[in-house]
């Protein structure tokens, strides 16, 4: 153990992964702040760039770009009422009249500081419990395996928005894509249509680019609102967050951050669950004075803790069992996957180096994100008024040229133009994209597991009952879907609200 | 216009899982090892199901449940996506020409789509693409078409 670690140390400080972690974290602040655009399609876009480089700073920069995009997110919500992502839709409620109030700058300091706690709690959870919960789980068989696959899969119940059904439908078409090509178990081919290029299968990266990247651009086109971010006021001395601010939100953000945590630790959960319920929870706590909704700064920094606090922990189910939790884990799966690491139980014995360097690297990032939002977040401001029209031309260029490079070949460009268009579509009937992602990752584990364990058990299915963890994740399975509607109805019911009050 | 969602993704739904259907015996050969049950078929058949039946609890809340959401169409927009998909087919088949003239005539066009007459953002936007050229044939030594 002490000499993984001594490797992982010795990977992971060099100049190469400082440059390259800040790199990461900058663009997913910027990827953040735009309305619009966000960190999975940060990491999407530039993926297949890090294929020329080594493992651990490729992978540092991916995961860079998640925690900075989440932060990132927090400016637009806070400047101009607008979300940058997901995530930051609770922070808005109390940053946003923050900013009326004009303290702006106050407002963000406490975001950023909530965001680096949150961050960091999350990171060292990761780094501390996702060891243990492998060594568990390195003992599982095929049956295991494929009860996680289901359990998994049955995340499709909360990324599927309104209605589960069309959720399957789009799960279905992932779970069909990943099936073509050679049948890994009969050898037979399957959905070639006699095109030889089809035999090595559909590539994941190139249906990602197409289903997040030119759909959304399609979008684009469209669009003619000019978003408009506030420029920070020049300097303005009682504008920023002091000692007492910090010591008086330390608790609330304390408190969201392991909310966070925890909840970024269940599959299909996520950040913006955690920020509204953390958010909830600070206002429930809320002391005499403390006006809720009015720019009250522990509406900031409780949401803020819990949706940095969700980053990290989201890696756990990912790293040690393979279930990416929700749709930037699922890409951020495909960039382990195609750098080399099988991610699963067997992860950490078999990659104990690099992956304890991208883990301890995770909470480096966490630090270096707080410095970058400390000292370049004027800079951060600017950028974000890059006119959307320009954004967009060069972000489909990057994403063909990113096309091509998954394996030199045209045949990926066509599969992610091909999808494009199929994902815009889909778009106009309300078909949710990320179930799409989870059927293509967790389809063939689920498939080869099923076949290898009726081949364990001579054809019996009872093989699922009678071992007791797999018949644990079946119960987990049937526990979840439940939990996780409910959860979505009451977070969609909380943002109605809030909404309806906005209006 | 206005369309029923979930009475379009039904219809939608239930076409798909039929050609599935039809298609899976052309396009997968037969298993003859053992398999106990679960063949290089079942999958994909298992989707076609899935899509048939996901397809008719649509229509069914759409007709007889009367769970809808009306949408509506701008045809004008649709006009302009549909015309920008057809230019992104052109590209596809220009693409195995040349990615530099290819991806410079895509970034060009994507900009006269959004309505910007900046001349800077073309001069931008083909720089970019050269820099990427050059970036992937003769940095990354990527065997560009």
């Amino acid at each position: 153990m002490g000499q993984v670690i001594a490797a992982a140390l010795a990977n992971l400080f060099t100049v190469q992964n400082l440059i390259f972690t800040n790199i990461g974290i900058f663009i997913g602040i910027i990827f953040g702040a735009i309305p619009g655009m966000n960190g999975n399609l940060a990491i999407t876009v530039l993926l297949p760039f890090t294929f020329q480089m080594d493992t651990v700073p490729a992978l540092l920069m991916l995961t860079a770009i998640f925690f900075g995009s989440n932060f990132g997110g927090s400016i637009s919500a806070i400047l101009i009422n607008t979300p940058g992502t997901n995530a930051a839709a609770a922070t808005l409620i109390d940053g946003y009249p923050m900013c009326k109030k004009g303290q702006p700058q106050r407002a963000l300091d406490m975001a950023l500081v909530a965001s680096a706690t949150g961050g960091l709690i999350s990171a060292f959870c990761l780094l501390f419990f996702a060891p243990q919960i492998s060594k568990i789980a390195i003992t599982f068989g095929s049956p295991e395996y494929f009860a996680l696959a289901i359990f998994g899969l049955s995340v499709i119940a909360s990324v599927s928005g309104k209605s589960l059904v069309k959720g399957l439908i789009s799960g279905g078409l992932g779970i069909l894509l990943a099936t073509a090509g050679i049948d890994s178990v009969s050898g037979l081919t399957r959905f070639t249509f006699g095109n030889l290029r089809l035999y090595n299968g559909i590539k994941m990266l190139a249906v990602l680019l197409g289903v997040y990247a030119i759909a959304q651009m399609i979008g684009r086109l469209n669009r003619t609102e000019e978003v408009v971010v506030s420029e920070l006021k020049e300097i303005d001395k009682e504008d920023h967050i002091t000692i007492k601010d910090v010591k008086k939100t330390m608790p609330t953000m304390l408190k969201s951050s392991f909310i966070g945590a925890f909840i970024g630790a269940i599959p299909g959960t996520g950040g913006a669950i955690a920020s509204f319920l953390a958010y909830n929870e600070a206002k429930r706590c809320a002391k005499p004075g403390e006006e809720f909704g009015k720019g009250e700064i522990k509406g900031v920094a409780a949401p803020e803790s819990a949706n940095n606090g969700a980053t990290a922990a989201t890696l756990i189910p990912l790293l040690t069992l393979g279930i990416p939790g929700d749709v930037v884990a699922a890409t951020l799966l495909g960039a382990f996957t195609m750098h080399g690491l099988v991610v699963g139980p067997k992860l950490f014995s078999s990659s104990g180096p690099v992956v304890y360097a991208v883990l301890i690297g995770c909470v480096i990032s966490q630090l270096l994100m707080f410095f970058q939002g400390k000292y370049l977040l004027k800079v951060f401001v600017r950028i974000t008024h890059i006119p959307q029209d320009l954004l967009t031309a060069i972000l489909v260029v990057v994403c063909c040229a990113g096309a091509f490079a998954i394996g030199s070949s045209e045949m990926d460009v066509y599969v992610m133009l091909f999808f494009g268009g199929v994902a815009y579509l889909m778009q106009k009937v309300d078909f949710p994209p990320v179930p799409i992602v989870l059927g293509m990752v967790l389809g063939p584990t689920a498939e080869a597991n099923l076949r290898n364990s009726l081949v364990m058990s001579g054809g019996s299915w009872s093989i699922f009952v009678r071992r007791p963890v797999c018949l644990a994740f079946i119960i987990l399975t049937f526990v979840l879907i439940v939990l996780l509607k409910k959860g979505d109805t009451k977070q969609r019911k909380a943002t109605d609200r809030f909404m309806k009050e906005e209006e | 216009m206005k369309y029923r969602s979930n009475l379009v993704s039904g219809i939608v739904s239930l076409i798909l899982g039929i050609v599935c259907i039809l298609v899976i015996p052309c396009q997968i050969g037969e298993d003859y090892s053992v398999t106990y049950g679960i063949t290089s078929k079942t999958v994909p058949y298992a989707v076609a199901v899935l899509w048939i039946v996901c397809g008719l609890v649509l229509m069914f809340q759409s007709l007889i449940m009367k769970k809808e959401e009306v949408k509506v169409l701008d045809v004008r927009k649709e006009v302009k996506a549909a015309g920008y998909m057809a230019v992104l087919l052109a590209y596809a088949i220009l693409f195995r020409k040349s990615f530099l003239l290819s991806t410079a005539f895509l970034g060009v066009v994507t900009l006269a789509f959004t309505g910007t007459k900046r001349k800077s953002f073309y001069a931008i936007v083909l720089v970019i693409v050269a820099v990427l050229y050059v970036l992937f044939a003769k940095v990354l030594h990527v065997q560009m078409p």
